[in-house]
């Protein structure tokens, strides 16, 4: 077991002050348990290396290991001092960054929950919480609020980097407001012919002074870009 | 609110009542009509709760909701027309119509999507027209109530202030969808077009059509962000090679022409159902080629009612489409 532990180590880039406590196959290989604790020399009130028991712990869906799911269990009072390690997460959201990352990257894409739930084989109630959370800023205050800059009702803010990539085409998100989608293709068609940075900052703005004017009415459309915020910052991160 | 179709004497004392209006009608009855707090334009086509009616004898009122303040009513000329956004309200919502073929109509058509401050503020309206018989003969007017002065030249607008808690939201009813034939796209933005690309190859729309025997009443489609936004076809040139549309394609745009539509009434039934959100529009209007070619005349089509006009404005202008406003809140 230590070998095959050693291996999943470096396959999760499992590092110092953390190690892989145990690794657990389930009957007929349809499931992978993985515990993360302390290294030698670091406890927590004499916890140490110490399994945790399943009250004492958090456990995170990763991303599939091998074609099976796999599961990260931490101790409990260790959330939080992991940092942007891909295979942590926060204490209110069923995932880990990595598979975030990969849930975000599919929903930008377009695919849909129910694809989303069947590509990763995730329960579709997990999917909704971690939607839920994250379109209440959960995840954000979980990660220490916006790291590329926020503002007040998650618009982001002027200079992050989505304004421009809906405007190039870069991203897409679902309209519901006519003069929204106008404004939109007017912009992108401008977009094609501007390549003056100053002048295309300028387009940019004015997508945004559209969305602080119409804020209440575009709550779905605020939404799918902080999902892409995310998305954007998560892949900056793992 | 009232909305609906009336005879010349019944309108004149409503819209001396001090209430605001957008009349549809004929020239001759909006220029009898009394000083108010309304704008008119010229058509004799409407859509009513009993079906699509032609009349040169009766006028369409729509009640506009000022909540009880003045609304502000002027004539923009063509040079004026890039200020319309900037002078609407910070909240409420503006009601434009333009007589049709005039210099406004031409520079609406061409450069609204272009104005200062476009698609920020609601702005809604139509096209004045003539009836088919005059066309060429007569030019459409509008008419700014206020001063009882009636144009062939400008557009009028009647801007409207809303309280805080209101909001002004307006949306289209296009039943038209892309159709599976070839992508089309314009190197310049006009009303007329020849030279084009068909699915990325030199190629000219005139010839297209008529070697494709094209269905010329369904329009030219293009997607603006899941918005379906039409061109309609106003006659084909064969030999000059050039096609004349009723609104002007957008050079870069992909178009691709209409997927033929059923029964326009049956269609328009299911896209907008009674009793739904768009069924609380206080202002609507449709488009007399839908009138025309869907066979309206005489049937009901739901709960929007309003001219069927020689062109639509949902922020810019549209064709073949129906337009309606709603104020929530």
């Amino acid at each position: 077991m230590a070998e095959s532990v050693t291996s999943i180590d470096r396959l999760l880039n499992v590092g110092s002050p953390w190690q892989i406590g145990d690794v657990q196959l389930t009957t007929g290989g349809r499931r992978v348990d993985i515990w993360i604790v302390a290294d030698r020399g670091r406890s927590w009130f004499g916890r140490g290396q110490r399994l945790p028991s399943p009250s004492e712990s958090v456990v995170w869906r990763h991303s599939n290991l091998c074609g099976m799911p796999c599961y990260i269990h931490v101790p409990m009072l260790a959330v939080g001092q992991f940092g942007d390690v891909p295979w942590a997460g926060d204490a209110k959201i069923p995932f880990t960054y990595a598979l975030r990352q990969e849930i975000l990257t599919l929903l930008a894409e377009g695919v849909s929950f129910q694809s989303v739930c069947k590509l990763l084989d995730l329960p579709l109630t997990d999917l909704w919480k971690y939607k839920y959370a994250f379109e209440r800023g959960q995840a954000e205050e979980a990660q220490g609020g916006e790291a590329q800059g926020g503002e007040g009702g998650g618009l982001p803010d002027v200079e992050h980097i989505v304004w421009e990539s809906l405007l190039d085409g870069r991203i897409e998100i679902d309209v519901h407001t006519l003069s929204l989608k106008l404004l939109i293709t007017r912009l992108r068609a401008q977009f094609k012919t501007i390549n003056d940075p100053g002048v295309r900052q300028i387009k940019v703005r004015e997508l945004h002074r559209y969305f602080e004017r119409h804020r209440q009415a575009l709550g779905g459309e605020i939404a799918q870009l902080r999902h892409h915020q995310q998305s954007n910052r998560e892949i900056t991160n793992v | 609110m009232f909305s609906g179709l009336l005879a010349p004497a019944e309108a004149a004392t409503l819209l001396a009542s001090g209430r605001s209006f957008s009349v549809a009608g004929d020239a001759r009855l909006l220029e009898a009509l009394p000083a108010g707090n309304w704008i008119g334009g010229s058509i004799p086509y409407f859509v009513t709760e009993q079906g699509g009616e032609c009349s040169r004898d009766k006028v369409f009122l729509s009640e506009v909701p000022t909540f009880g303040k003045t609304p502000q009513i002027r004539f923009y000329a063509r040079s004026d027309l890039p200020r319309i956004f900037l002078d609407a309200p910070e909240n409420g919502f503006s009601l434009i119509i333009i007589p049709a073929f005039s210099q406004a109509h031409a520079d609406f058509a061409s450069n609204a999507p272009e104005y200062e401050d476009a698609f920020m503020k609601p702005l809604a309206g139509w096209v004045a027209g003539v009836h088919l018989d005059d066309l060429g003969k007569v030019a459409p007017v509008v008419a700014n109530g206020q001063r009882k002065m009636l144009s062939d030249a400008a557009a009028v607008v009647m801007h409207v202030e809303l309280p805080p808690e209101k909001s002004a939201h307006i949306d289209i009813v296009n039943l038209f969808r892309p159709g599976e034939g070839s992508v089309i796209t314009f190197a310049e933005t006009g009303f007329s077009a020849g030279d084009c690309l068909i699915d990325g190859r030199p190629g000219n729309l005139a010839d297209h059509l008529l070697q494709t025997q094209a269905d010329t009443r369904l329009p030219l489609v293009a997607d603006y962000c899941g918005a379906h936004i039409n061109v309609s076809i106003r006659s084909i040139d064969a030999a000059a090679r050039r096609v004349e549309f009723y609104a002007p394609v957008f050079a870069g745009m992909e178009y691709r022409l209409a997927a033929p539509m059923g029964d326009y009434v049956e269609g328009f039934a299911l896209a907008v159902p009674a009793g739904g959100h768009a069924s609380s529009a206080v202002f609507s209007c449709n488009c007399i080629l839908n009138y025309l070619h869907c066979g309206l005349e005489g049937r009901r089509v739901g709960a929007l009612t309003g001219p069927a006009t020689f062109g639509e404005v949902a922020y810019q202008l549209l064709n073949q489409t129906l337009v309606y406003m709603t104020v929530d809140g």
